[in-house]
Parts: structure tokens; sequence; C-alpha cells
């Protein structure tokens, strides 16, 4: 009896030791096993691309990610194209991914030195980003050999503002189907504070017509709530760290993603802010990263544990409207866009998701990115 | 029997509950003891704590400003860094020390101040790192005792430091690191920089921006202030190796000053 009690007890305690591992922290979270991954309704698949042998250790990270920028507004139907930087432990290529109608690709980065965080759509096919060496915007395309080209200078920043600039972005956002009073804006950080430049169509070589400057920063930097640790002001120059920004001309405001990473421990903190034209003087911040605008409405990440990415949507005000969340290893907001739902074209909000397969060590893993469209009308408070 | 062995398997599922469930924090000090200026000045140094050796960029919530010359002593405590461990298991991580001077007065390290050069301290979990001493010498004659108007766009050049003893490194036998735009670094006039590092807990790594060419590492080991015979060298001074990105130096008493 007593060798009994004790295998019932060995057996027990076996299983229950199981059943706690099995229980606790992410033991067994649910790993996708479809190479796309189902999106809540209101979602529209809008495109699948893969690619095999893709060679890299550990998790896929989209770094930053937009749509191309004609396709975006052509309202043809089917040719929404892509483009995504990615980031992984060990990766072994080094550019960006080019989803369209032909498939997914790896663009090779081809020794043009643009800065993925101030990647933005623009009108024309490919993307926008600042080339650090010049403080130009250049307009990058894929060349269709497998390179990236630099296509043309949209506009040099670095002649348009005095100083000393530590970063640089310019946007453009014409909603489909509007006009609105400004299309470009460009935005400056320099050792003052925070400025904005915009104009309708920018002059090559001219500084953009209209400028704001703004006394934002000491308001963003007071806005931190965990890493709020005052330090030594001389190490934290401007106290926080600006990783990207835009603008919606429609409803008239500005936003940008900033940061705080505390180099000792690791956490990091990331809020957005946002400025109303016609309030430059207030500065508005919430928890978590904006990754763009649909129209007037502010798309910001509020959590980042896959394969569920929570997203606010929200106003220039940063009033809350709903919350939506997308599928998928990891997940970007890429843009806005016409495209066809339900053979109508229409105005709709694109969500990037990519899901990566298993890890073999002779084969290299596949990679699926799909392109998911949300009407925009629904997200501004709808359905 | 089975009793025992039931007893040992409920532990062992609570070891690997706990191990799955290591949330991972660990808890160090840092204390540095003096801060000296041989030159005797009144300047005010900032001291900053980083996983990294980037001088800018980041947050630093563990740093400090110091007046050369106060009274504090310690001079400068961190208690209760939180740090964590980059695999599941690590108790002890390097960081680096930043030690410089807001010279041109901008209000923020940026390009024209005296730095020195970052420097690869460890801190373990639950115990107190001490550094005895650091020399910051903005106003000696040449060679300079740091890296005086520096540039941040000065290429990065780091050594790994691996010293045969490390504890020979202290306030009278200094690590030294000599640096010039020639490979000859035995001749006083092509020495730039003679840097001294008087602790041995912060003499496993150095980390700098510069434009100098040439450099080498060595040990005062006979206290007489000068790079001379029976001292430690990691390269022979007049044929000190080009700077890289990336560079070793190997401190030992088999390879010493002739």
């Amino acid at each position: 009896m007593k060798k009994l009690n004790g295998r019932l007890i060995a057996a027990f305690s076996t299983l229950a030791a199981a059943a706690l591992v099995a229980g606790s922290c992410n033991f067994m979270m649910p790993t996708p096993n479809y190479p796309v991954m189902r999106q809540e309704k209101g979602f529209h698949l809008l495109r699948i691309g893969s690619m095999d042998k893709v060679w890299f250790r550990g998790d896929l990270r989209i770094r930053a990610a937009v749509l191309d920028g004609a396709s975006s507004r052509d309202a043809v139907y089917g040719n929404l194209g892509a483009y995504f930087v990615v980031e992984a432990k060990d990766a072994g290529f080094d550019g960006f991914l080019h989803l369209d109608e032909t498939g997914l690709r790896l663009v090779n980065r081809n020794g043009l030195e643009y800065e993925a965080m101030s990647m933005a759509q623009g009108p024309d096919p490919g993307f926008w980003a600042r080339l650090a060496s010049t403080d130009e915007i250049v307009r990058i395309i894929d060349d269709g050999s497998g390179n990236a080209a630099q296509s043309s200078v949209v506009a040099n920043l670095g002649s348009t503002m005095a100083g000393t600039v530590s970063a640089l972005w310019m946007d453009w956002d014409q909603p489909p189907g509007s006009t609105p009073p400004d299309t470009y804006r460009a935005a400056f950080v320099d050792n003052a504070d925070l400025a904005f430049r915009s104009d309708i169509v920018p002059v090559a070589g001219s500084a953009l017509a209209d400028f704001t400057a703004l006394l934002a920063r000491d308001a963003m930097a007071d806005s931190f709530e965990e890493l709020t640790a005052a330090g030594d002001p001389y190490w934290n120059d401007g106290r926080f760290e600006f990783r990207r920004f835009g603008f919606s001309s429609t409803a008239g405001y500005s936003w940008f993603a900033i940061r705080r990473f505390d180099g000792v421990s690791g956490r990091e903190e990331t809020r957005a802010a946002a400025i109303l034209d016609a309030q430059p003087g207030v500065t508005r911040t919430v928890r978590g990263e904006p990754e763009g605008n649909a129209g007037g409405v502010l798309v910001i990440r509020q959590d980042s544990e896959p394969p569920g990415i929570r997203y606010a949507l929200t106003d220039g005000q940063l009033q809350p409207s709903r919350t939506i969340t997308v599928y998928g290893d990891d997940v970007r907001y890429l843009g806005d866009a016409i495209e066809p739902i339900d053979g109508v074209p229409t105005p709709v909000a694109v969500f990037g998701s990519v899901s990566v397969g298993p890890e073999s060590k002779d084969d290299g893993r596949r990679v699926t990115i799909s392109l998911w469209a949300h009407r925009l009308d629904s997200f501004a408070g709808g359905e | 029997m089975m009793k025992r062995r039931a007893y040992a398997l409920a532990v062992a599922a609570a070891a690997c509950l706990l191990s799955a469930c290591d949330t991972g924090i660990r808890s160090s000090s840092l204390v540095i003891e003096r801060i000296v200026d041989p030159s005797a000045t009144t300047a005010t140094v900032h001291v900053a704590l980083s996983d990294s050796p980037q001088f800018t960029g980041g947050y630093k919530p563990y740093s400090a400003a110091i007046a050369l010359g106060g009274p504090a002593v310690p001079i400068l405590r961190f208690d209760a860094i939180a740090w964590e461990p980059k695999d599941g298991a690590e108790r002890a991580r390097a960081f680096w020390l930043f030690v410089a001077q807001d010279a041109n007065s901008t209000g923020v390290i940026d390009d024209f101040d005296d730095l020195l050069p970052a420097m690869r301290v460890m801190l373990v979990d639950g115990e107190e790192t001490v550094v005895p001493l650091i020399t910051f010498d903005p106003t000696g004659s040449a060679p300079s005792r740091l890296f005086q108007a520096v540039l941040f766009d000065d290429p990065p050049r780091s050594y790994r430091v691996f010293i045969e003893d490390p504890g020979v490194v202290g306030g009278l036998t200094p690590l030294y690191l000599r640096l010039g735009d020639t490979a000859d670094l035995s001749i006083p006039g092509n020495v730039n920089y003679d840097i001294p590092i008087p602790s041995a807990s912060l003499a496993s790594g150095l980390s700098m921006l510069t434009g100098a060419l040439n450099g080498m590492l060595w040990i005062d080991n006979n206290q007489s202030g000068a790079l001379d015979a029976g001292d430690w060298i990691s390269a022979q001074p007049n044929a000190a190796p080009v700077l890289v990105e990336f560079n070793d130096a190997v401190l030992w008493s088999g390879q010493t000053m002739p």
C-alpha cells in the first residue's frame, strides 16, 4: 500500500509539474500553422506573397514598411505594392522586401544609405526615405533586377533649416479623393526645438512655404510615465528619441513617435505625440507607437506581443474611437489606399502581416507577407 | 523510497516552474571612490553608465555630475542598478562607464567636449563593483590625458584588453592608452595621447572616437610615470599597430619594455 501511495504521489507530481510548466508564461502559446493568419471581421485580404529559403535566426520583425506610392492611389484593381524593411538575428540579407502583383522578392540595398525609420509613402512609384549623408529626401524604387535604385531627389531638407539639425522627416498625405491645404510636410529637430514646414508642392532646392516653430520638446519629455528617472541632463541630449513623423492633411495635425530606451535595464517606453495645426502650442501624448494615419485617424500600436497586435485608432487629439487587433508574427500599418472592396474602389487602411515558417537547418525558412485592407469609413468609429 | 522520489520530482517541478517564469531582473551597485584631476582644476565632470559604448543617444538614467575636488566620499554611488541578463542564467554583465566634461558649455555632451575613453565595467548581481580611482586631467601638457574637443563623427575604435593579472593595475601602476599618427610611438613628440586608467575594474575594455592612426597599451609596472624598462607593453612602442575598429591588446609578464 505504501508503495502504491508512493507511485501515485510520484505520478501526480509529474503530471502537476508538466501542467504547471505548460501553464506558465508563454509555454505552448499558439503558433501559426497556416501561412496566413485569419483576421477579425472587417478585414479583406488583398495580396499574399511568399519567399522560401530566407536565412535568419530567431524572430523576424518589421522595422519599417510603407505602401507603394503610385499603386496605392491609382485605383487599378490588384496592383497594390508594399515595401518592408525587416530585421532578425544573423539575417543573411540587407535590403527590403517588395511585395507586388508578381510576388514577394528581396531587393538589395545596393549601397543606398537610406534610413528605414524615415520611410514614407509618396505619390509616385517606390517610397521616400532620408539619406543620412546628404539630408536629402529621395525616392527609392525596386529597379526590377533585385537592386534598390535612387529615382529622384524629392527635397533637400538640409538647406531649408538653419542650425544643427539632428533629425529630418518628410511626409506626403493626400487621402484618396481629397484636395487638402498641404500635401507635403517636413519636420526638423535641432538643438533649439521642433519645427515644421508645409507646402502644396515643393520646389526643388527651395524651402517648403509655411514654417511653424514649436516649443514641444519639453512637453514631450515630461510626458513619459515609466522611464522618468531624471538622470544627468548632460547625457540625455534631447531627452528622448524621435522615431517617426507624419501628418494628417485633412484633419490638420502632426504626429510623432517618441521613445526612451534605458541603456542599462533594456526597458523602453514609446509614446504617440500629436500637435493640432490649430493649437501649435499644445502637445498631447499617449502610450503606444503611432505607425501612420489613415485620413484623419491615427493608428497607434499598443501591444507588440504576437500573434495578436492591438491598435488604438484615435483622432488628432488622441481620443480613441476604437481598437482593432491584427494577427501575425509581426504586423505593421502601411498606409491608406484605394482598393476594390466588393468590386467597388474604396478608401482603405492597409496592414501588412508577416508569418514565418518553422526553422530548418539546411533550407532556411519560408516567409509569407499578406496585405489586409480595412475600410476607412469604418475606422472613424463606424462598423 | 517512492516518497523520496516523489518529493524530488515535486522539487524539480517547482524549480522548472521557477526557471520558466524567471523575470530575470538583476540588481547591482557601482561605487566610484575618487575622481581626481592632477592639475587641480575644479571642473565639473559628468559620469554615466550604459550597456553600449555609444556616448550619445539612448537614455542614461544612471548618470550624475561631480565637481572635482568636492568633499563627498565615496564620491559617487549608483545603487539598485536594475539590468536584465542577455541569457537566462547570466549573473554578471559588462557595461560601459563614461566620464566627460561639457567643455563648450552647451548643456549636453556633444561635439568639442572632453572625454575619457568609455571604460568596460562588470556588474554582478547582488554585488558592488568598486572603482577606486579615475583620473580626469583636462589641462595637462602634451601628450593629452584625455580626448579633448572630440568630434562625434570621428571613427569608433575599441580595445579588448587581456591582462595576465588585472590586479597589477592601480593608482600607482595605471594602464595607459597611447595613441598617435605614426607607428613609432617611442618618440615623445609622436605621442598624441597617453591616457591613464588607474583602476583594474575599468581595464578590460576601452572604446573611443578618434582620428588617431596607431595605438598600443602599456602598464607602468615600475611606477616611474613613464614608459621604460620593465613595463608591460601590448606592442613595441616603435611599431605601434594601425588602429582598426576592433583591436585586441594582451599585456603580460612575458612582453615587457626592453
